[in-house]
């Protein structure tokens, strides 16, 4: 057997044999039920993020903001606001992690829900217990893993980032969506 | 060849497991990450030491690992060492062997085949510090191997930081280790320092690119001071990982440099072009890992 041979030889199985994980627990739609179950109408408001306002959004997040536009939905029930749907994504160990945050009118946390999640270790993440850690969450509070947000073993990259993204979208409200 | 079938069938038996994955971007470098406490992965390591000063030299290193999260911080791991060697007038002197796998008892004059298993190790890493949560991860190792041949007792401290969003990943190693080796007939004494360190980059999802830089100094006896230095070499090259939940590669090509140095007469002997191709030191190597967590 030529030398060379063994390696595609090891690499084959693992491409034909390896699982596919590829999971999405939420759809947007699914997502904005879970959150806003009485909402009436739920009509997009992205909001464009300009050099200034990411500048702005991170001295009071801490956290670099990435992208140029968010994707924002305004709820509403009877012509009332019920609050904001915030789409996003972060950074996971192998893969994004895209996720949700709900807010009330007030830019306080009203929930967040996990769409993808396709790491090893860490599916607890979509635990309702876990994402509760984030309700009544308002900008200026630590978020910050073991202290006010529990870690879990194995995915500490996703806690740290899903908390992370929730600090940069509470930020982006006080200064795009207030 | 009967070796290369059995890696080959732990290989596929574990590849066809369900599982998940606890991974490295580079091939040489160690990063803090560990397994959280309960978790278990089986890792196939092969490389594949290209080439000496001249004639022909391919000596293909087989690992057969598992490793184990004891605590969230704490990772052991058992692994098999075993390999090939095939050499055939490898020397500076157009000889055949002897070297670090080539036995000393190997005719100079005609080419040099073997099946070998080197030895067993244990492998232990504490997770000190999160690149994570804290400014700068920090890890120690420590992995004894016994051999009919050899003996080792290896040390590392593993340090490993994220920038970027993530996207960019450092480490960087310092290793120690205290050998005996059977040469000969008789146990020689010698120590190892190496530094490693890489780059990767995220350019995809699930890919990293990176580069990797290993420095490694032997010295003569248990010690490391000046008196005792035999040679340093280096080397360098880029690595690609892929991952997924389910399982992870990374496949690292390094080429030595050449710039050794040789600190005694018999090191010196072994410098050609630069490069030193004593022990087990050779033009390049080319390291796959395969990693799948049941």
């Amino acid at each position: 057997m030529a030398r060379w041979t063994i390696l595609p030889t090891l690499l084959a199985p693992a491409a034909i044999c390896a699982p596919a994980y590829a999971v999405q627990y939420l759809t947007v739609e699914q997502a904005q039920k879970a959150m806003f179950p009485d909402a009436e109408q739920m009509t997009r408001a992205d909001v464009s993020l300009t050099p200034e306002l990411k500048r702005r959004i991170e001295a009071a997040s801490g956290v670099p903001v990435r992208n140029d536009v968010q994707s924002v939905w305004r709820s509403e029930r009877g012509g009332a606001p019920l609050g904001w749907f915030i789409l996003d994504e972060v950074v996971g160990k192998h893969e994004f992690i895209t996720y949700a945050v709900g807010l009330h009118p007030d830019g306080s946390v009203r929930g967040i829900e996990v769409l993808d999640y396709r790491e090893t270790y860490g599916g607890q993440i979509r635990d309702p217990r876990w994402r509760q850690q984030f309700a009544g969450k308002k900008l200026g509070a630590a978020l910050k893993l073991d202290a006010d947000i529990r870690n879990i073993s194995g995915a500490t990259l996703s806690c740290r980032n899903v908390t992370n993204g929730v600090k940069r979208l509470l930020a982006l409200h006080e200064f795009a969506l207030r | 060849m009967r070796i290369r079938i059995v890696a080959l069938g732990a290989l596929f038996v574990s590849l066809s497991l369900p599982a998940a994955a606890g991974d490295s971007p580079f091939g040489y470098v160690y990063t803090t990450d560990t397994h959280p406490q309960g978790a278990r992965e089986f890792e196939q390591w092969v490389t594949r030491r290209h080439d000496q000063s001249t004639g022909r030299y391919d000596a293909w290193q087989l690992r057969s690992e598992i490793e184990y999260g004891v605590r969230d911080d704490l990772q052991t791991s058992l692994y098999l060492n075993y390999g090939r060697v095939s050499a055939s007038g490898n020397q500076p002197g157009g000889t055949t062997g002897p070297g670090a796998f080539v036995n000393d008892s190997a005719d100079p004059n005609s080419p040099y085949n073997r099946n070998f298993v080197e030895s067993i190790s244990n492998e232990w890493i504490w997770r000190v510090f999160s690149p994570y949560k804290d400014i700068i991860g920090l890890a120690l190792y420590v992995e004894p191997s016994i051999g009919e041949n050899k003996r080792e007792l290896e040390g590392k401290i593993i340090l490993h930081k994220n920038f970027l969003d993530d996207r960019l990943v450092w480490a960087a190693n310092l290793s120690a280790a205290l050998e005996k080796e059977n040469f000969h007939g008789e146990w020689e004494k010698e120590s190892e320092v190496e530094l490693t360190t890489g780059l990767a980059w995220r350019f995809a999802q699930r890919w990293h690119a990176g580069l990797e830089y290993r420095t490694h100094r032997n010295y003569a006896g248990h010690g490391f001071s000046d008196s005792k230095r035999e040679y340093s070499a280096n080397f360098f090259g880029p690595s690609l990982h892929y991952a997924q939940a389910s399982w992870w590669m990374t496949l690292t090509f390094l080429k030595q440099l050449g710039n050794a140095k040789a600190y005694t007469a018999a090191a010196q002997a072994d410098i050609v072009d630069g490069r030193f191709y004593g022990e087990h030191h050779e033009r390049s190597e080319l390291r796959l890992r395969v990693g799948v967590p049941f």
